[in-house]
């Protein structure tokens, strides 16, 4: 198996011993959504909102952030990364 | 000489009299500026042609060498940007006549019959060029280009039926990678100019057959005063094409694309106005907006010839919606464009762009890795150490333009370890700039200010007599963060010496200097010794609460908004970056 390949970002939050993930990769059209120092998440291209939860919040996204599987393996996060189709309110995986 | 080969070749080929036929000839119709559009346009078209070709002799379309390749011929190759210039500025201009062409064809309705097919002829080149203008745009693969395709890639895949598989032959996988760019250079460089030459010769057989205008009615020009003008016309988009190339040094280029990036993606500017109109729709009516519209549009355009009849006011049926259409979109346009320009958060976005395109040109000037720019870009110690500290430090510290000054809670740290930092900091250690609005807030005396608490007659004693004492005490802590190899921050042995003997006699009932002092048994003042140090700074990144540095009860929960360790969450490798990369911006430095 390769190794060091970079597949894609996430963003993750502490949830008690586990850890929750989100894909940073906008549910509306793609781009890079940060997260916002009041603790919510912004896409920069459309305006998409979203809660600290990754809850759609207000503007295009047809959908919440698109959680990814984790797993903590000895105090290192192991994060399933994924990527699914944009524009769609169903959560459909690609690739 | 040169008459007698011309002679032979007329003798085998006819060239001379068959070029002098034409020039003879008049023009039917003269719609003499309407053909100076045509020169302009053709003109633009040259110019790309010939600068394209020269940028084929030097580009590499691998994600690899793309980036590296642009760069080379914008700041290395002796007059490379003249061409890349050129070539940008001929494509914006030809976007702009192409379009002012179609719409003044429009409105004298060229498309009326029998020319229905050269019409259409006109505005699928007018499809491909936007077609070129997007295919090219990605080219250099950098921030704006790849992020521009992202999204215009997932804007296709919304197409029902065949947007998916559309969208992946475009991209050439799930993510836009290798394959898409190579598929891109293959329709910029070759499929679409084909087809764009194909169409124009269609266009051409359409009007030698038919003459733009009704012959009958028209009157002929002399082809010579037409050339002419064609010809000057030509001369002034040259004139034009070149200032504008001139102005800007060449053509944007950004820094290499990088997909785990944070990029503000906005489209080309030609592509604005579909950008607001998207947003005025949501959900599935954002489909309808935002295809379906542009679309009508573009039907409506080809059906003109329809639309057109005898019986029909034209001011009604063409003049109207043509001039809703350039309104509606240029007001969309305005609109996009002025949001932008008063979004805050997008600004320093741009700002961040921006400095790190211009950080990317200047390291790859030392020539980019066979990895390519972006594995350049992400080991570059400067552009890592500012993303650690942008992510990690300014939240609480403003550094640079780093940092919210407003919203600092820690020290702020321009000229940070230096003795005028120093002096500034032990004079009035709770200005805002210091400790005034974190957790140390009130916890260290000011050395030469006498304490709000103790009014004046109180017996109070200044822990230094005099400003040049203070000054020898910050040359002495500025001197403990020299390394070897720097000039020493406090040249003067004996105000170092003094220095270091207030600090060793004066500071220790709080602090630690080497391991002593702390009569008190605080545990809040920091060790002295190394203050400033490469190993001081990655100690307190690392984990503020050892001896080295803030000590026992640096991370005491009843400190809010204490610094907190880094040791955890950053690797090693990470801390000593982002430390030294502090230490050196502090300075006003930069790594190495």
């Amino acid at each position: 198996m390769e190794k060091q390949v970079v597949l894609g970002a996430a963003w993750l939050l502490r949830d008690g011993d586990g850890v929750k993930a989100w894909s940073v990769t906008c549910p509306h059209l793609g781009c890079s959504i940060d997260h916002l120092g009041t603790g919510g998440f912004n896409c920069p291209c459309h305006d998409s909102s979203f809660d600290p939860q990754g809850r759609r919040v207000a503007g295009p996204s047809p959908r919440d952030m698109d959680t990814l599987e984790t797993r903590v393996d000895d105090g290192v996060v192991l994060v399933d990364f994924r990527r699914f189709r944009q524009g769609t309110a169903e959560k459909a995986p690609v690739g | 000489m040169a008459f007698r080969v011309g002679a032979w070749l007329e003798e085998r080929t006819g060239w001379r009299s068959s070029l002098r036929a034409w020039v003879e000839s008049p023009v039917v119709g003269g719609a003499p500026w309407a053909a100076g559009m045509a020169a302009a346009v053709a003109t633009c078209v040259g110019i790309l042609a010939l600068t394209g070709i020269t940028l084929m002799t030097a580009y590499g379309a691998s994600p690899q060498a793309a980036w590296a390749s642009v760069h080379f011929v914008q700041f290395v190759q002796p007059r490379g940007w003249i061409v890349r210039g050129l070539h940008y500025w001929a494509a914006q201009a030809l976007l702009v006549l192409a379009l002012v062409h179609v719409i003044h064809g429009a409105l004298v309705g060229v498309y009326r019959k029998p020319r229905e097919v050269a019409w259409w002829a006109t505005l699928a080149v007018f499809g491909l060029v936007v077609g070129e203008a997007i295919t090219g745009g990605l080219l250099p693969w950098d921030e704006r280009g790849w992020w521009s395709r992202v999204v215009e890639g997932n804007i296709i895949g919304l197409a029902p039926g065949i947007g998916g598989w559309l969208q992946q032959m475009m991209a050439g996988g799930s993510e836009l990678g290798a394959l898409g760019l190579a598929r891109a250079y293959a329709m910029h460089v070759a499929a679409l100019p084909f087809l764009i030459l194909a169409l124009l010769a269609l266009r051409r057989s359409v009007v030698r057959r038919h003459g733009w205008v009704d012959a009958s009615t028209a009157v002929a020009v002399d082809r010579r005063r037409q050339l002419a003008r064609n010809a000057l016309v030509a001369v002034a988009v040259i004139v034009v094409v070149f200032a504008l190339t001139g102005n800007t040094h060449g053509a944007p280029l950004e820094a290499p694309a990088d997909p785990m990036g944070d990029y503000p993606a906005r489209p080309e500017w030609f592509l604005m106005t579909l950008y607001e109109l998207r947003k005025l729709f949501h959900g599935v009516g954002e489909f309808l907006g935002t295809t379906l519209l542009p679309g009508l549009a573009g039907a409506y355009l080809a059906l003109l010839p329809w639309f057109d009849g005898p019986r029909r006011p034209r001011s009604l049926v063409v003049g109207a919606p043509i001039a809703l259409m350039v309104l509606g979109a240029l007001g969309l346009a305005g609109v996009a464009m002025r949001k932008d320009a008063h979004d805050e958060v997008f600004s320093r976005q741009r700002a961040k762009a921006e400095l790190r395109a211009s950080a990317a040109a200047k390291l790859a000037m030392g020539g980019v890795p066979p990895e390519g720019a972006l594995a350049m870009v992400r080991a570059d110690p400067e552009l890592r150490g500012r993303d650690l500290f942008d992510q990690h430090c300014a939240s609480c510290h403003v550094l640079g333009d780093l940092g919210d000054p407003k919203k600092a809670t820690a020290s702020k740290l321009d000229g940070w370890g230096t003795a005028k930092w120093i002096a500034a900091m032990v004079h009035d250690p709770d200005a805002p700039e210091f400790f005034g609005r974190g957790p140390y807030q009130g916890q260290m005396p000011s050395v030469d200010t006498r304490p709000k608490d103790k009014p004046e007659g109180e017996k109070w004693t200044p822990i230094v007599k005099s400003d040049a004492d203070r000054a020898a005490v910050a040359a002495f802590l500025a001197s403990q963060g020299d390394e070897p190899g720097e000039p020493p921050s406090a040249p003067d042995d004996a105000a170092r010496e003094r220095g270091e003997k207030i600090v060793s006699d004066q500071c220790t009932s709080c602090h630690l200097y080497k391991g002593d002092g702390d009569l008190e048994g605080n545990d809040d003042a920091p060790e002295l010794a190394h203050y400033g140090s490469i190993a001081w700074t990655r100690a307190q990144v690392a984990n503020p609460s050892t001896a080295e540095t803030y000590r026992d009860k640096a991370l005491d929960p009843e400190r809010k908004k204490h610094m907190p360790r880094f040791d955890k969450d950053l690797s090693a490798a990470d801390v000593d970056l982002v430390a030294r990369w502090v230490r050196a911006h502090g300075r006003g430095q930069s790594l190495p």
